[in-house]
């Protein structure tokens, strides 16, 4: 018998006959091999008890109802988390599609903003603009609050909204002015049309149309720009009482009057710099004094 | 035609009946191929649950080798690639204290060279080495274990024993 298959038949386990055995133990590494067999049997896998194990394993089988009714719960609780992302998701995004950009200035502050297609903004004092940033080049519309100038590019119509009434234009420089019952707009290049109360005016170069409540009135300007952005107001033959709206506009103070009749009318100018020049501008040629109390300005006649 | 061509599994007390038959080998098998890290009871288990769930697709004849593809599929995805390190129980008895140091630090030192041989065995010289020599099965039930011929096992039985000699001798 060849040695390798005597060694296959003594791994076999198998009784070896006499003579097998003599020769087996006469191989040079007899004692290797009774040692590494001997040795293997420390190295056995642990105990393992089928019947404990088997228990565990059909109370895990006999458990499947709880399993699955814990998954359903989970899985409800994802689809309202699911619910609330998309309605998040969808909030944000709408809502920032639809409002985009906002631009607010405060009392004293000017702002000049580029829109997507180059057009040119410059906001005055406590005005806010808004519109839609990502559909721009579809869709040229603002939101006004306020007084801004406008330099427009060539294109698309040109729609400035406010709550008084809305300026559509097509590449145009145009200044577009709302306080209160007010709704002024002046153009200075082009054509726009003004629609107000469903009235629609068309302007031209150097038209101006002021619509003081229902009552509207056509003036003819030369100004090349308007006159604020030389960050002073100028007034012709203007009411008292609008250059005094207009002061509080410009500096966000409240205005007081005592003993003066509003409907004076007023020619000259204020900063918009530094509010004792301006009143100063409007007072002394009017002969009235005036008296600054924190946030209110008092003017009286003496 | 015999009507039992397709039996499935579906069924408790043959299910309790294929656990008692395969659970140990299927453990054994597990624990000297990958070593005790990827916990070869829990393979056992998930394979005997999987076993379970598909009780209608697999028949009677077939159940073992699902069984040993499952969990060795499943011990293949947890296990780390790293050398297969077994435990060994230590001799070292309390009655026995007439042992030199010598000789229980060459014992010692011929425990790590045997554990450091092992795990330089091939996966499946392992395998059938340990069921042979630790759990005392015979080449042809081995065969029947792993579903492959018996000179097969008993060339990896012989290989093993001859390759650990190597390393351990020095050869």
């Amino acid at each position: 018998m060849k040695k390798e298959d005597l060694i296959k038949k003594w791994l076999d386990n198998e009784q070896l006959t006499k003579q097998e055995s003599e020769a087996f133990e006469k191989l040079d590494a007899y004692d290797s091999y009774v040692r590494i067999s001997e040795t293997a049997k420390q190295f056995k896998a642990p105990e393992y008890d089928v019947t404990s194990n088997l228990d565990i394993v059909t109370q895990q089988l006999k458990a499947p109802n709880t399993k699955t009714s814990g998954k359903t719960y989970f899985y409800s609780i994802l689809r309202i988390a699911a619910v609330f992302v998309i309605g998040i998701g969808i909030y944000f995004s709408f809502f920032n599609e639809y409002k985009g950009k906002e631009i607010k200035t405060i009392a004293s502050q000017k702002a000049t903003i580029t829109l997507p297609d180059n057009s040119i903004v410059k906001i005055n004092a406590t005005s806010s603009l808004a519109y839609d940033e990502k559909g721009w080049e579809n869709n040229r519309e603002l939101y006004l609050d306020g007084e801004a100038y406008f330099n427009v590019a060539k294109g698309k119509k040109f729609d400035v909204r406010t709550s008084l009434g809305v300026v559509s234009v097509i590449g145009t420089r145009f200044n577009v002015k709302q306080r209160e019952n007010i709704f002024e707009v002046v153009c200075y290049e082009g054509i726009v049309s003004v629609n107000s109360n469903d009235q629609i005016e068309y302007l031209k170069a150097g038209d101006a149309i002021i619509f003081n409540s229902e009552i509207s009135e056509k003036l003819k300007v030369t100004d090349q720009e308007p006159t604020w952005y030389t960050n002073k107001s100028y007034f012709n033959k203007t009411s008292y009482d609008r250059v005094l709206k207009e002061l509080e506009w410009q500096y966000g103070v409240e205005v007081k009057t005592k003993n003066i009749d509003p409907t004076i009318v007023f020619t000259g100018n204020f900063v918009h710099s530094d509010i004792e020049t301006a009143l100063q501008s409007i007072t002394i040629p009017m002969r009235l004094k005036y008296v600054i109390n924190n946030k209110t300005v008092t003017l009286f006649k003496e | 035609m015999s009507k039992s061509l397709f039996q499935d599994v579906c069924d408790e007390r043959l299910f309790s009946e294929l656990f008692k038959k395969h659970s140990k080998n299927l453990h054994d098998f597990i624990y000297y191929k990958y070593g005790s890290h990827i916990d070869p009871k829990d393979q056992v288990q998930e394979a005997f649950i999987k076993l379970w769930d598909n009780c209608n697709k697999v028949s009677v004849d077939k159940a073992k080798s699902f069984l040993f593809t499952v969990a060795n599929n499943l011990s293949l995805n947890k296990v780390k690639h790293d050398k297969v390190k077994l435990k060994y129980q230590s001799t070292e008895k309390k009655d026995r204290t007439n042992e030199s140091p010598e000789f229980i630090m060459e014992e010692k030192e011929y425990l790590q060279k045997y554990q450091k041989a092992l795990s330089n065995l091939t996966e499946s010289q392992r395998v059938a080495f340990l069921m042979n020599r630790i759990e005392g099965k015979k080449h042809k039930e081995i065969a029947e274990i792993l579903g492959i011929s018996r000179k097969a096992v008993e060339k990896r039985i012989y290989g093993a024993l001859e390759k650990l000699r190597k390393d351990i001798d020095g050869i």
